[in-house]
């Protein structure tokens, strides 16, 4: 890993084939650091534990092998009407 | 074309081929999925890869476990899509099932598939912040929206 040394209010460059990512250190407050990013549109950005969170779900969500001939239940109740 | 996936035997064609271009959270590395509805299990589809058989995700239209949805797609995804008709949107929330017990099953209403039908590229949406959260139980969002729609008839 890059490893760095800024102060507050100086920016790295990340030179990119779709532009550039500018990471901004806007302030610092104890321990918590405050960044600004610019980025080109499109580059998603997420917070790690945002997206960890989502990637579990996602993993979680994967059907096993011969597990879906139990699922049609839940929503067959309710899709009869009397 | 066929495809073996742990759904079933599938065919699909070209056209159906949805493209993620930075996979999704946890399957980075698969970009080709397409969403496919089985008779069985409506009206849960299913979002399977094209390129790992292992990988099938039931998914469902978020509308139909929580009728008064919304979800505003900012500029920056709308761009990313390339969007320009959101009437051609397809949105589709991820499904999990505990355990493989349907009463156990939770929906991801906070970070959805957001699918733009004229190109066919697609995103999992993730806000930085939303109303919903990653685990809705299904069961209880069926019986909020059957409540609230028996007092909007009159007849709760």
């Amino acid at each position: 890993m890059l490893i760095l040394n800024r102060k507050s209010e100086e920016e790295i460059y990340i030179e990119t084939p779709q532009g550039r990512i500018t990471l901004k250190v806007i302030g610092i407050d104890g321990k918590a650091v405050k960044l600004g990013i610019d980025a080109p549109k499109l580059f998603p950005i997420y917070r790690e534990e945002l997206y960890r969170q989502v990637n579990i779900e996602n993993r979680e969500s994967v059907i096993k092998k011969d597990a879906i001939g139990e699922l049609s239940h839940l929503f067959g109740n309710t899709q009869t009407k009397k | 074309m066929t495809i073996q996936t742990n759904v079933g035997e599938i065919q699909i064609e070209e056209k159906d081929i949805v493209l993620f271009k930075q996979g999704l959270p946890g399957f980075e590395t698969l970009n080709k999925f397409a969403v496919i509805a089985l008779e069985d299990t409506k009206p849960i589809q299913w979002l399977v890869s094209l390129e790992d058989k292992e990988v099938s995700l039931p998914v469902i239209d978020p509308w139909m476990v929580r009728f008064d949805y919304h979800l505003d797609i900012p500029k920056s995804v709308l761009d990313y899509l390339t969007i320009t008709n959101k009437e051609k949107v397809f949105i589709l929330s991820i499904v999990r099932i505990p355990g493989n017990q349907p009463e156990a099953m939770t929906v991801n209403l906070a970070a959805p598939i957001i699918i733009n039908l004229e190109n066919n590229l697609a995103l999992q949406y993730i806000p930085e912040t939303s109303e919903y959260n990653l685990r809705h139980l299904v069961k209880e969002e069926l019986e909020r929206n059957k409540k609230l729609t028996q007092e909007k008839n009159g007849d709760g």
